[in-house]
């Protein structure tokens, strides 16, 4: 397996194992990272001439690279409209409650770790239903 | 066309095609994103407001808008705690004596009622009536 895959698996065992903890913030990290390393992963493996001229072709900063991942996955993973569109805004949300858990001055309360929990395993199923990943 | 342009023109489009929405809208800095709520939930899901939404996002790609836009609705996530803007629905549904909604699609007409009594009618037709039909009040376009 790529040591990418297992590194997303890994932290989809420890948004769990946080979560238990009450280590929410912690959690949402991990949570997000599980979903980006999946999405790397597959970029690179399966849309590499795409991927490596779309981060080539990159200006900015890091935030702009996750941007890349997520617009160029959501615009690839499925035909059906509706699923490329709910995975981009579940992604994108995902991204923001990850930089706000991490670096700002905000609790990550108990529903929000829920709705953190129902965004991971939703990208996960829709990932999963069109890539058998 | 500056950014804050771009993004009240893609708003008001919003509301021209859908005018029964609620659109909010809040820049978050910390994540360089664009945050767009729609409410109600059952317009933000249906198939012709994704293509819109897919329309709008290929527009700020041409203005060059920058960041990332996410289109939201009642229970997302991430929720807006200060929009800069805020687009009620055009179509007003006054006051507390409003108890009967029509959707009406060309001369049909589905009303929703409650209490079965219709006290204020908005109907886009030049001359709506109302019938009793029996227990049940219906609306018709003339």
């Amino acid at each position: 397996m790529s040591f990418l895959l297992e590194k997303s698996k890994q932290n989809k065992a420890a948004f769990a194992l946080l979560t238990g903890l009450d280590h929410y913030a912690s959690a949402v990290h991990c949570g997000y990272y599980c979903c980006i390393q999946k999405i790397i992963y597959i970029l690179k493996e399966y849309y590499t001439d795409e991927y490596e001229a779309g981060l080539a072709g990159l200006k900015g900063g890091h935030g702009n690279r996750h941007k890349f991942y997520i617009e160029e996955f959501a615009g690839r993973f499925s035909k059906d409209i509706g699923e490329r569109r709910r995975l981009k805004n579940l992604l994108t949300e995902l991204k923001h409650c990850r930089i706000e858990a991490d670096y700002h001055d905000v609790q990550v309360t108990d529903s929000r770790i829920k709705k953190v929990k129902s965004y991971l395993e939703e990208i996960l199923r829709l990932i999963r239903k069109n890539l058998g990943l | 066309m500056n950014i804050n342009d771009s993004i009240k023109k893609a708003l008001n489009k919003i509301q021209e095609v859908f005018p029964k929405t609620t659109v909010s809208y809040q820049y978050k800095s910390i994540s360089d994103t664009h945050f767009i709520h729609v409410l109600p939930a059952k317009i933000y899901e249906s198939a012709a407001f994704i293509d819109l939404e897919f329309a709008l996002l290929e527009e700020f790609e041409k203005c060059n808008v920058g960041g990332s836009f996410c289109f939201i609705t009642v229970d997302s996530l991430v929720e807006l705690d200060n929009p800069s803007i805020v687009l009620v629905p055009k179509i007003k549904e006054t006051s507390n004596s409003y108890r009967a909604f029509f959707e009406i699609s060309g001369a049909t007409v589905s009303p929703q009622i409650s209490n079965q009594t219709i006290e204020m009618v908005q109907l886009h037709s030049d001359y709506p009536t109302i019938i009793d039909a029996g227990n049940k009040k219906t609306a018709m376009a003339a």
